[in-house]
């Protein structure tokens, strides 16, 4: 999807001049590429892209997903898009008294929303670098409305993959993790042997949830 | 009635729910103000239109139940617009009764509307017959003395009455008046500002986007003075380079370098022109995005906020109802309708502004004669009013009647047993009327003039402080009583003191702390391992926050000692901080749901930065603060105790533990003053710490409290060891068996009701227990 931006509308704060016809059909042209462009509601593309894909993939049995792929220590984790909200760059996180534990760190300021952050490290028992990496980005992720932030040391992919195609998870990634774990996705590409392990949404969310009781 | 119509076409349906709503209120209120005022030619027209108008909206939804009743009550209002008839009690009665069946309508669920309305159909007949008389001067007499009756007399729903009501006959018995012209109506009409709906979730998303796009406002102006550092160094590089040409020029040799100096001179200056003028259109920008982010995020704010008389709606009506009932005669008034209010508030405030109006008139306003008797007006006086005062909100609940006797009260709280005759002879008048707000307070007897009085006054206590606010009573003896709640204005917006604790950003809320101090650390004193400084020549106690709060010490670089001070009834705190951040508006968000109540903390806010702060609870960290100290002085107790063994053997010591200050202190005055020896923990967790440290005869706690709840403990302390033979006793509020089993299954000695303080027998089952004292 390409964006074009539409022409920058001339510096509102210039009135008095009368305006010619073809000024004002250029703002109001400007003003309605404004309008036409701004990003449409989630749900609305979901429903779409459901609606199109399904005469694509109709017939070949083939159930198109994806999942966003990030890096914690040196294991990879995928988390389905469906549940990913937004990323970004490393936020303060502000410990609750009597409530802050090894995996809830406390409150991060996403967006001026207050969002409860988890350690994925400790979670999942990956290792951790010995100080943050300039790549560490923060997920917001979400699950029947309830919101989680977490830290990665890189965000590697959105990868789109067939559903039929993934592993059964093995032992690759860290015991603890194995538990949250429900299949491994091949990456191909940049080296053979490669996977993410997938991260099963319920138990995931789940095992956040738990951290705060 | 409606055929077999469908009326789940849901959003028109909410539509005139939402319009009957507007209407409704409109009618309540007019109809009591009509009643004193029964010829007001423009309340007539405001009231002939409303009721006009849920006639037009149930039509369209198919309500023909409503349409009937609801013109009824329009050919009443015109009749009486005319001048045909006078609107006395009777008939303003029979009009009071359509409002409520047509509010009753309006709430109906519209899927099962054709049935519900066909069950009532003879109510409605019954309704609409009534007003028909009214409207031709022939309603001499409601059909009950008390006004609502008609309603809850109605017959019980029954299927055999189908389609019952006669449209015929009902047309044939309305006077003919034909209904007056739409236009007319859209003259006359005040233009009122349009309020829209919209979900909270999506106000409380839109103030954090405003707060956030006023974070990043900020951030620009920061990169504006980044600018300023260049600009600055390009003018240094301009300077440099005119020393340089002078000192060629003095050298003689400048004459070399003619066409390089001459570039060095024109293009550093160049660049600093280019900078300043890049850096104050950087700035206008800033400081435009930065006024607008802010006026867009004031705007958000304000929306929250509502007039104070959208609360007020049913009160006229209310008033005007329960003195009728209780046969008293009353004058309404109300002041400051236009008073802003945050809407949360507002909407909570209902509950408890209600009650008091009913205690008004119930206990506070005496029968006509005894008015008469005592020389005032027949008419009572009751008076409600909203306005701001030094930053909170003050509502005033006020009668001119019968008013509290202090000592009434001071003989009633000893014969309780809750304190010693001695104590409660030098309280003074405000502390004895504190006790008006006990739970169940002087529930029983009701011969003496306080009977009732505190029924639910602690609902009202709670929700003040709940609010972040407090009420107190203020009466004269045969002058009346004023209850006068003190709430914030808004509990979106808060002042807070940002200090730092153990490396964090914390908020004290300012109208909750006494002052911040700065002391010199020779300024502390010690004794027994506890510290404490000297305020207006007392002692106060002081504790680092960090341990209040379970959290790591931070680092000071200071050398001096920051105090938050904090006072709680006659009681004095200091909590000792690392730094002072200053003050700041936050913009309160509540807590994730998901927390649950988090112990010392009551909401969260984003700060001018972008970074998350925590607003402290003080009342929740005084009792801890409070608890840290008692623990302290527990040990140092037993120290000196050795001392006076002789005149201490014997004494019993017992455990208390519920959540609410004022249970607590109920109960440590019943125990003690019948001899026994009281330590006082705030809940689960903290009397399971203390239970282990401490001797105790008994253990009396209260079921529902934070961190852990008092069956949990009860189990804990019959699964030990050790502590399983100390008896416990379980005050809850909770009365049903299933509750009292649970006690009793946890292993509890003994299960009793709140209730029950009042009575001797309380203290008597604690006898029972463990013996004398």
């Amino acid at each position: 999807m390409s964006e074009p931006r539409p022409p920058a509308a001339s510096a509102p704060a210039a009135p008095a001049a009368p305006l010619s016809a073809a000024e004002a059909e250029a703002r109001l042209r400007a003003a309605a590429d404004r309008l036409l462009a701004r990003a449409p509601a989630p749900a609305y593309l979901e429903a779409w892209a459901r609606s199109l894909t399904r005469a694509l993939f109709e017939g070949a049995a083939k159930e198109e997903r994806a999942a966003v792929v990030f890096r914690l220590g040196e294991d990879l984790y995928a988390l389905d898009v469906g549940h990913v909200r937004e990323v970004h760059r490393p936020r303060r996180v502000h410990r609750v008294p009597g409530r802050t534990n090894e995996v809830f760190r406390g409150l991060v300021s996403l967006r001026g929303e207050l969002v409860l952050c988890a350690d994925l490290h400790v979670l999942l028992g990956a290792d951790r670098p010995p100080r943050p990496p300039a790549t560490t980005r923060v997920v917001r992720a979400e699950k029947d409305g309830q919101g989680w932030a977490f830290d990665v040391d890189e965000l590697l992919d959105v990868r789109r993959y067939d559903a039929a195609a993934v592993a059964q998870p093995q032992v690759t990634v860290s015991k603890a993790a194995v538990h949250f774990t429900d299949a491994l996705l091949p990456l191909g590409g940049e080296g053979v042997g490669r996977h993410a392990a997938r991260l099963d949404a319920a138990r995931f969310f789940a095992g956040l949830a738990r951290s705060l009781t | 009635m409606t055929g077999g119509e469908d009326l789940s076409g849901f959003s028109l349906f909410e539509l005139f729910r939402a319009e009957a709503e507007a209407h409704l209120g409109t009618l309540e209120t007019g109809l009591v103000a009509l009643e004193a005022d029964p010829k007001n030619a423009t309340r007539l027209e405001e009231l002939m239109r409303a009721a006009h108008s849920i006639k037009g909206a149930a039509r369209i939804v198919g309500l023909d139940a409503a349409v009937k009743v609801a013109h009824a009550m329009e050919d009443c209002l015109v009749a009486a617009q005319k001048g045909k008839i006078m609107l006395a009690v009777p008939a303003i009665d029979a009009l009071l009764s359509g409002t409520d069946v047509l509010k009753s309508v309006s709430q109906i669920d519209p899927a099962v509307a054709p049935q519900a309305l066909a069950g009532r159909a003879e109510e409605f007949q019954a309704l609409v017959v009534r007003l028909q008389q009214a409207s031709r001067g022939e309603l001499l007499e409601s059909p009950a003395s008390a006004p609502q009756a008609a309603v809850v007399a109605a017959p019980p729903p029954s299927a055999s009455v189908p389609q019952v009501a006669a449209p015929p006959v009902a047309a044939a018995a309305v006077p003919a008046v034909p209904a007056p012209p739409t236009t007319a109506r859209a003259g006359g009409e005040a233009v009122e500002d349009q309020s829209v709906r919209v979900s909270a979730t999506s106000l409380t998303r839109m103030l954090a986007f405003a707060g956030e796009s006023l974070v990043e406002a900020r951030r620009l102006s920061a990169q504006a003075a980044a600018l300023e550092v260049l600009k600055r160094s390009s003018g240094r590089l301009v300077t440099a380079v005119e020393n340089l040409a002078d000192r060629l020029a003095s050298n003689g040799e400048a004459a070399k370098h003619t066409e390089a100096l001459a570039l060095l001179r024109t293009q550093p200056a160049r660049v600093r022109d280019k900078l300043s003028e890049q850096r104050e259109a950087l700035e206008t920008t800033a400081r435009r995005g930065e006024d607008l982010a802010d006026r867009l995020y004031g705007e958000i704010l304000a929306s929250r906020m509502r007039p104070f008389g959208d609360a007020l709606g049913g009160f006229p009506r209310l008033v005007r109802d329960v003195a009728r009932e209780l046969r008293k005669k009353t004058r309404f008034r109300v002041e400051g309708r236009e008073v802003l209010v945050d809407r949360d508030i507002l909407e909570r405030a209902e509950a408890p502004l209600n009650h008091l109006l009913r205690n008004a008139l119930d206990h506070g306003l005496e029968v006509p004669e005894a008015r008469a008797a005592a020389g005032k007006p027949v008419d009572g006086l009751l008076y409600l009013s909203a306005r701001h005062r030094g930053g909170m909100l003050e509502v005033v609940v006020e009668d001119d009647g019968r008013g509290v006797d202090p000592e009434r009260v001071r003989t009633r709280v000893v014969e309780r047993g809750m304190i010693g005759a001695d104590i409660a002879g030098s309280l003074s008048k405000a502390e004895l009327f504190e006790f008006l707000f006990l739970p169940g307070f002087s529930t029983r007897d009701q011969v003496t003039q306080l009977s009732g009085r505190g029924v639910g006054l602690d609902v009202v206590q709670r929700f003040a402080q709940e609010m972040g606010g407090s009420v107190r009573v203020e009466s004269e003896v045969g002058k009346g009583t004023r209850f006068v709640l003190v709430l914030p204005i808004t509990r979106s917006v808060l002042r807070a003191a940002l200090v730092e604790i153990s490396g964090e950003p914390f908020a004290f809320p300012l109208t909750r702390i006494e002052r911040l101090l700065r002391l010199e650390a020779g300024a502390l004193q010690s004794t027994e391992g506890r510290q404490h400084y000297l305020h207006e020549g007392q002692p106060v106690g002081l504790v680092s926050a960090s341990e209040v709060l379970s959290l790591p010490p931070g680092k000071t670089a200071s050398e001096h000692v920051h105090v938050v001070q904090l006072v709680s009834g006659n009681d004095r705190y200091g909590l000792a901080v690392e730094r002072f951040l200053g003050e700041q508006d936050l913009v309160v968000r509540p807590l994730d749901t998901r927390l649950g109540k988090v112990a010392n903390l009551s909401a969260a806010a984003v700060l001018e930065d972008g970074d998350p702060v925590l607003i402290v609870d003080t009342d929740d960290l005084v009792r801890s603060v409070d608890l840290l100290l008692h623990q302290g002085r527990m040990r140092t107790i037993r120290v000196t105790a050795r001392k006076d063994e002789a005149q201490r053997r014997g004494r019993k010591r017992v455990l208390v533990v519920d959540d609410s200050r004022t249970v607590r202190e109920v109960e440590r005055g019943l125990l003690t003053s019948r001899g026994y020896l009281v330590d006082v923990a705030v809940d689960g967790s903290d009397g399971w710490n203390a239970v282990r440290g401490g001797d105790y005869a008994l253990v009396i706690t209260d079921v529902d409290m934070p961190r852990m709840n008092g069956i949990e403990l009860t189990r804990r302390i019959k699964q030990d060891a050790h502590l399983r033979k100390i008896p416990i006793m379980i005050v809850s509020y909770k009365d049903r068996e299933e509750d009292r089993q649970r006690g009793l299954e946890a292993g509890a000695d003994a299960y009793v009701t709140k209730s029950s303080f009042q009575e001797a027998g309380w203290i008597d089952s604690v006898v029972d227990l463990v013996g004398e004292p």
